[in-house]
């Protein structure tokens, strides 16, 4: 396998940025060297393969994109403002009222329990970052970090702190959908109750206080102890 | 508790800023990607097509530019030094238009063409052989196409990937390569017998 330098001077070849005296050092050596000229070439033809295969996939992919809206429509606009405002400020009405206040005072931020920060060390890899920043409140960023990990290989656990991330980030809508996916009975996954708790509050939050009573009795009846008090109280509290 | 205050949000998160979306950009975020689609496209579409004659297809031009930027994001982890985003996607669609039409003066500032993106391959360029290896790569597993495409696509080094993906170290990194070089020099043997 070739050295990393050697693959430096192949990516900057191949993207055209080496300067002159490395362009003539290359040429000369990709005319001495075979097995230089051999890894060169390889390099080459799998980074043009893989880029055009990339921009094939880039392709499909903007077909998905939504298209902007057309400028006829804008005509509209104040219009629908206005009516968005009065249906925002009709929900806000609702959701301050009882019994969607009741979330508020049961929630509170779920502690990073997998990789506390050691004091003064760097974190090595996305997933430290990414706890590093749940756990200093910067949420936007730790649930870009958690996806960026979980693009790669699917993990519950990671997924729950994924949606807790989310979830403090006000984007609930997100954090519900990863909540509903993670599983109920796997016994590798460390924060099933957990997610049934916060599955609650946002049921709750969203006015559907059937589901989340489901929940909360299941949890009660067939839970491990994580947070019973205030599931009793919190039961008592929605009949 | 910030998320108490805001109203139930479904939306996908948008990309906020001009800054925070060239960071993305240069990371290869596709949501990044779709956000740049979505937000020149009518004033690009608006501008070409009154400067543009009459039957080339604009709608087009205007996705082989924004591949463009965003694969020279990806490639050359563009820095823009002035100007915007929306300028610089402008400034690739008009020497696009150039090329086309074979004009022999481009018609954009020098610092713009120093960072034209180098694939401007398309497969009917290839050689016969080389199609043969972009099809074999395309039935790869996911997992070794991923793997191809960050050393070779996106230029990480083993330790970069190991701190991209989680893979246990750099030697599992190289032998998990090597074996999908592998499996794609059979494949290519295999089709050529």
């Amino acid at each position: 396998m070739e050295a990393e330098s050697d693959i430096i001077l192949f990516r900057k070849k191949v993207l055209g940025q080496l300067s002159n005296d490395e362009a003539q050092a290359f040429e000369q050596r990709f005319e001495t060297d075979m097995e230089f000229q051999k890894s060169y070439l390889e390099y080459k033809e799998l980074f043009e393969v893989i880029s055009v295969s990339e921009k094939q996939e880039l392709k499909n992919h903007l077909k998905t994109v939504s298209e902007p809206s057309a400028k006829k429509y804008q005509y509209w606009l104040p219009i629908a403002a206005t009516i968005l405002l009065l249906v925002g400020a009709f929900w806000m009405y609702r959701f301050n009222a009882q019994p969607q206040g009741l979330c508020e005072t049961y929630f509170d931020t779920y502690p990073n329990v997998i990789a506390p920060a050691t004091r003064g060390s760097e974190p090595q890899n996305v997933l430290e970052k990414a706890y590093r920043n749940y756990d200093s409140g910067a949420f936007e960023k730790a649930a870009l970090e958690f996806e960026k990990y979980l693009q790669y290989q699917a993990n519950s656990d990671v997924s729950f702190y994924h949606a807790m991330a989310l979830l403090n980030a006000g984007r609930l809508g997100e954090a519900k959908t990863i909540l509903e996916s993670l599983p109920k009975d796997d016994p590798d996954f460390a924060f099933a109750d957990e997610t049934q708790w916060y599955l609650a509050l946002i049921y709750i939050k969203l006015e559907n206080t059937t589901q989340a009573k489901s929940l909360l009795f299941q949890l009660e009846t067939e839970g491990n102890g994580f947070k019973a008090d205030e599931i009793k109280s919190l039961l008592s509290e929605l009949d | 508790m910030n998320w108490l205050l805001t109203f139930v949000d479904f939306s996908l998160p948008m990309v906020k800023n001009e800054a925070l979306l060239q960071e993305r950009l240069r990371e290869g975020d596709k949501k990044a990607l779709g956000q740049l689609y979505s937000d020149y496209k009518a004033a690009f579409l608006a501008y070409f097509r009154e400067r543009v004659a009459v039957g080339m297809d604009i709608e087009d031009l205007y996705q082989d530019s924004v591949i463009a930027v965003y694969q020279n994001y990806v490639l050359n982890q563009l820095q823009l030094k002035k100007g915007s985003v929306k300028t610089y996607l402008f400034a690739v669609g008009k020497n696009k238009l150039a090329a086309k039409f074979n004009a022999s003066k481009p018609y954009v500032k020098e610092d713009f063409l120093l960072s034209q993106p180098y694939v401007e391959m398309d497969e009917d360029q290839m050689p016969m052989e080389q199609q043969l290896l972009l099809k074999e790569f395309k039935q790869l597993g996911e997992k070794c196409r991923e793997m191809l495409r960050l050393h070779y696509y996106r230029g990480l080094t083993d330790k970069e990937i190991v701190a991209k993906t989680g893979y246990k170290d750099e030697n599992t990194i190289k032998s998990y390569r090597s074996r999908c070089l592998k499996k794609l020099k059979e494949a290519i043997h295999g089709s050529g017998k």
